[in-house]
């Protein structure tokens, strides 16, 4: 077996050129010259990726999953919103999670002609914060995640990569239910494409914490701490769209790809399990 | 220098049964794989193991007690 033998940057093993070891303190992999060491840093890491076979797909229609008015789903002290996303076009404004009333309060989250919007919560006079264009793949799979530290800094990274942080108001709720895949209030705009792994956090995440999420393209389980994600226990929502232990089709069944949605169970509480309130989105075979 | 080693195909399929890493390996020579997909959610890789994707072009080192892979993003080719 090709295995890698370990010293710490304490400890170091005599120089012996062509030596290559495992840092344990710094995770590096060093190679020794004879005389000094080189250092190959590590990039990323990924936790063992959670099952995922399924996915939501939405028409951009008329296609509503809603999981109800929680009082839960409205955190003051902090917020994270975290979703993947595959669009089918890159010219409308897709809706991944929403839960506002007027334009500056609660949360919306967006991709919109391939921008990264923020809609909700912020400075007086815009509606809208955008974190960076481009985002225009109609093939590849995003990851959106935005935090608010209940306070007044709002940060959005697209696949564990921080795009921009902003200077908000404090967070503000209503009782508006939280929707996937949807947003009808002042601008309606209905997802076309997939949503997966949707989750929701009463704290800001962190930068490490949230390239965990992202873990190198392959999500893992959000109910379990692992790596640098330590924050199930701040875990309000999350809705795996098909692949939760006891997610159904509309007709009460096991999920398949396919299958019109019955029921998307949160799995972070026995509260906020989505239904299909419009339309007939359908679990897909299709996944990050 | 990494040895692109060769193997069967029955090494990286039956991931239910068999293991997909291959213990006849010994370092420096390291395992490589078509695709990160066929081995990144195994777990029962040896602590430190090494390998490589092709379709990455990435090195992956097994941290057991952490349960996780590190990751070596490729910096140039030749």
């Amino acid at each position: 077996m090709s295995t890698l033998t370990t010293h710490t940057t304490a400890s170091r093993d005599a120089h012996s050129a062509g030596l290559c070891k495992f840092n344990t303190t710094t995770k590096a992999i060093e190679v020794s010259d004879g005389t000094n060491w080189s250092i190959y840093d590590y990039d990323s890491g990924t936790v063992s990726p959670v099952t995922n076979t399924l996915s939501a797909v939405f028409d951009g229609a008329t296609d509503k999953l809603d999981c109800g008015n929680s009082s839960i789903f409205g955190p003051t002290g902090g917020l994270t919103l975290s979703a993947w996303v595959k669009q089918a076009n890159s010219s409308s404004t897709h809706t991944l999670i929403q839960k506002q009333n007027v334009s500056t309060d609660g949360y919306s989250l967006q991709l919109a002609s391939g921008s990264f919007h923020f809609r909700g919560t912020m400075t007086s006079g815009s509606p809208i914060t955008n974190f960076g264009s481009g985002f225009t793949s109609t093939t590849d799979w995003y990851h959106l995640c935005v935090t608010h530290d209940g306070s007044t800094t709002l940060k959005g990274y697209v696949n564990g990569v921080l795009q921009a942080t902003y200077t908000t108001s404090s967070l503000s709720t209503n009782n508006i239910s939280v929707k996937l895949g949807w947003h009808t209030n002042h601008t309606p705009s209905y997802l076309t494409g997939k949503l997966d792994e949707c989750s929701i956090f009463s704290s800001a995440l962190d930068a490490s914490t949230v390239t965990q999420i992202y873990n190198g393209g392959n999500p893992i389980d959000l109910t379990i701490d692992q790596g640098n994600y330590n924050s199930s226990s701040d875990l309000i929502g999350y809705w795996r769209m098909g692949d939760g232990a006891s997610d159904t089709d509309s007709g009460g069944g096991s999920p398949a790809s396919g299958d019109v949605i019955g029921t998307v169970v949160n799995l972070a509480g026995g509260y906020g399990n989505g239904t299909v309130t419009g339309g007939s989105p359908e679990y897909l075979n299709d996944t990050p | 220098m990494f040895v692109l080693p060769t193997f069967g195909l029955g090494v990286i399929a039956s991931p239910t049964f068999t293991s997909v890493f291959d213990d006849t390996l010994t370092f420096p020579t390291i395992q490589v794989f078509d695709t990160e997909a066929e081995f990144i959610d195994q777990t029962d890789a040896p602590n430190y193991t090494i390998v490589h994707a092709k379709n990455t072009d990435r090195l992956y080192v097994w941290h057991d007690s952490e349960q996780r892979w590190y990751i070596y993003e490729e910096d140039s080719s030749v």
